[in-house]
């Protein structure tokens, strides 16, 4: 779900998993959000330092494709770091009306005290027999222990089983290398990104992207420091504009994703849903507009 | 106008910009806690002037209502509607604040308003012939137009405009200058009278038959304050406004000079054909900040509440470039636009004669 909330005065939207079960909100009314400091992120420190019992923040209603086999069927999840939080929702229901199937979790942490929810999944695995949980530590040793094939074999009836990924970028491609090497087709795993895209460097040769123009249902590409504004007047579009010069905010519109910089102040924005100036804008990798 | 070589203007514009750049960086809850304040401010007013108006038939009560709704239309369409359509407020990224969404309680409608007034004005600041908001094509305030004898009455001109200022500046993108020189056809108008009489509809069917049908024994005092309210705003907007382009010293500019001109020109048209007045905080705060019309022309997208803060910084930059900063008391300000618009009512022989006279017995 989407989280709203202001920090320093600017609203900001960020994408967070539900990490309770729909029974807790069923029974008590309650949801539960299980949120880590992201090193350098805006909002999850602001919600650590500053956020206090009593404050309103936004919600939107819950979305995504991240659903539990109906009717049951074995499952495995393969997580890291935060990305264990849409999991333990699942595990949460599951065990709650008694999952019939099988189902295997691989956990993968920098170090075991970084474990999330310690004590909900020990738990889960002594009430539930189903369940089989394997948690592994990758920046303990000498050298990062990742995701490898063995960590699969104990994993009974793997081409059969419905396959739930979640965690950083590395670890996603890796698991859809393994998990093809042993057959697993592509509709059987279901990805959800947690991490927000690596953060580029502001740099001439790293301008330019694909724009997509959703009402106008239009993707263009675009290289360089042409702005939005330019891209669109090159793909026939006509966007509302004035002086060209960052002063009227006539073309001003929202930007539904990617990121843009400012052509004036150099500033690189943010990568979500937030108005920029068409005139000023240069896209930094893909960017979708509602133009 | 005072005339910078190339490399002059490149270090005004940098000037300012290191100005605009400190503003930017430090934008943050200070800047959303103030206009929120405003928001809940013009709420209470309107809210508290709506409700006490059907008691109007005490008089005290009247005149409390109509001042406080007045002053509710002022809040909103000077320091809410004009700033925020200038996208002063669109860093926030708040939905309800939104330049290109919002919409005033005013006759015009905001699209109109965006379109003549942050792009044509603030582009085309006092540039004759091009900045249709010098005289707004129905007063002679420069000897760049030619005399004309219907001139002579100009004075009746301004009152009228003042008092219907609303519906004065929601019919502006008509264009009627044009539509009588037969520049543009009436057709092409079309879609903007159409809006205009959507937007216009509404706001008189909400102030002149909604509020008092909704209290019908007491309906005629509704309707009188209602007038009387949106009469306070008209009044008062006009004024301020035309303090800040048309005082004595505010500049003129042709389309010859300004032609290709650089950001740094542009910073210089904006600095010289604008003119503040001083002020008490709420003289400023009830101007929607256009007291500080200098720095509202240079930096039209930083909040105005920013203005007083940043106005030394523009002023040093004006004397170390050695560029008038036009500024006066309220009411030397509004003498001298009172004098301009009777003035250029002369003929320019007559004008001139008077001009010299003037300037002799001054000697």
């Amino acid at each position: 779900m989407n989280i709203c909330t202001d920090v320093n005065g600017v609203r900001r939207t960020r994408t967070f998993s539900l990490s309770s079960s729909p029974l807790l909100w069923e029974i008590q009314g309650q949801i539960t959000l299980t949120i880590k400091r992201l090193p350098g992120g805006l909002v999850t420190n602001w919600m650590h330092d500053s956020l206090e019992e009593g404050d309103v923040i936004g919600l939107t209603e819950a979305f995504g494709d991240f659903q539990i086999p109906q009717p049951a069927k074995p499952v495995l999840y393969i997580a890291g770091g935060s990305g264990i939080t849409p999991i333990l929702s699942q595990l949460e229901t599951m065990a709650a009306e008694n999952y019939r199937a099988s189902v295997a979790l691989l956990y993968f942490v920098r170090t075991q005290d970084d474990v999330i929810a310690r004590e909900a999944l020990t738990a889960l695995a002594a009430r539930w027999p189903a369940l089989s949980l394997t948690i592994i530590a990758t920046h303990e040793g000498e050298a990062p222990r990742y995701l490898k094939d063995s960590d699969l074999t104990p994993v009974t009836g793997l081409k059969v089983r419905e396959v739930y990924l979640c965690g950083p970028k590395g670890l996603m491609d890796l698991a859809n290398d393994l998990l093809s090497q042993r057959g697993v087709k592509e509709q059987q795993i279901h990805s959800t990104f947690f991490a927000p895209p690596a953060q580029a460097q502001l740099n001439s040769d790293q301008l330019g992207g694909e724009v997509t123009f959703t009402t106008s249902n239009l993707k263009v590409g675009s290289e360089g420091d042409a702005n939005l504004l330019e891209i669109a007047e090159a793909a026939g579009l006509k966007p509302q504009h004035g002086c060209r010069m960052g002063i009227c905010h006539q073309c001003s519109c929202r930007k539904t994703s990617g990121t843009v910089v400012n052509r004036l102040t150099g500033k690189v924005s943010g990568p979500g849903e937030e108005t920029v100036q068409l005139c000023v804008s240069v896209p930094q990798g893909p960017v979708a507009l509602n133009v | 106008m005072k005339k910078l070589n190339e490399e002059q203007l490149n270090e005004l514009q940098n000037d300012l910009d290191a100005i605009r750049d400190e503003v930017l960086a430090d934008l943050g809850e200070r800047d959303a806690n103030y206009i929120r304040k405003i928001v809940r401010l013009h709420r209470t007013l309107e809210i508290g002037g709506r409700v006490m108006m059907p008691f109007g038939f005490i008089p005290p009560v009247f005149v409390a209502a109509t001042a406080s709704l007045g002053i509710a239309k002022i809040l909103e369409n000077m320091e809410i509607g004009h700033n925020v359509m200038h996208g002063q407020y669109d860093w926030m990224n708040d939905p309800s604040l939104n330049s290109q969404t919002y919409e005033w309680d005013t006759a015009c409608s905001s699209e109109s308003w965006r379109r003549t007034h942050n792009y044509e004005h603030h582009t085309y600041t006092n540039i004759i012939g091009k900045d249709r908001d010098y005289g707004y094509a129905v007063l002679r305030l420069s000897d760049d137009e030619r005399w004309k004898p219907w001139h002579s009455l100009q004075f009746i001109n301004y009152v009228l405009l003042s008092t219907l200022f609303q519906w004065g500046v929601g019919l502006h993108e008509l264009e009627t200058e044009k539509l009588t020189r037969r520049e543009i056809r009436l057709r092409d108008k079309i879609p903007f009278l159409k809006d205009f009489a959507r937007k216009g509809g509404r706001q008189a069917f909400k102030d002149y038959v909604f509020f008092p049908v909704l209290t019908l024994p007491v309906a005629p005092i509704v309707l009188a304050g209602n007038v009387g309210a949106n009469l306070i705003r008209n009044l008062w907007a006009s004024t301020v406004i035309f303090c800040g382009h048309f005082t004595q010293d505010a500049e003129t500019f042709s389309e010859e000079e300004c032609e290709g001109e650089s950001k740094g020109h542009w910073y210089l048209r904006q600095l010289t054909g604008s003119s503040n007045f001083t002020g008490g905080k709420w003289l400023h705060v009830l101007s929607g900040h256009l007291s500080y019309q200098v720095e509202h022309h240079v930096f039209p997208d930083l909040p105005a509440h920013r203005y007083p803060e940043i106005s030394k910084k523009v002023q040093a930059v004006c004397k170390k470039h050695d560029i008038p900063y036009n500024t006066g008391t309220f009411a030397k300000q509004y003498g001298t636009v009172l004098s301009r618009i009777a003035r250029y009512s002369l003929p320019d022989a007559l004008r001139t004669r008077l001009e010299g006279k003037r300037e002799l017995q001054a000697i």
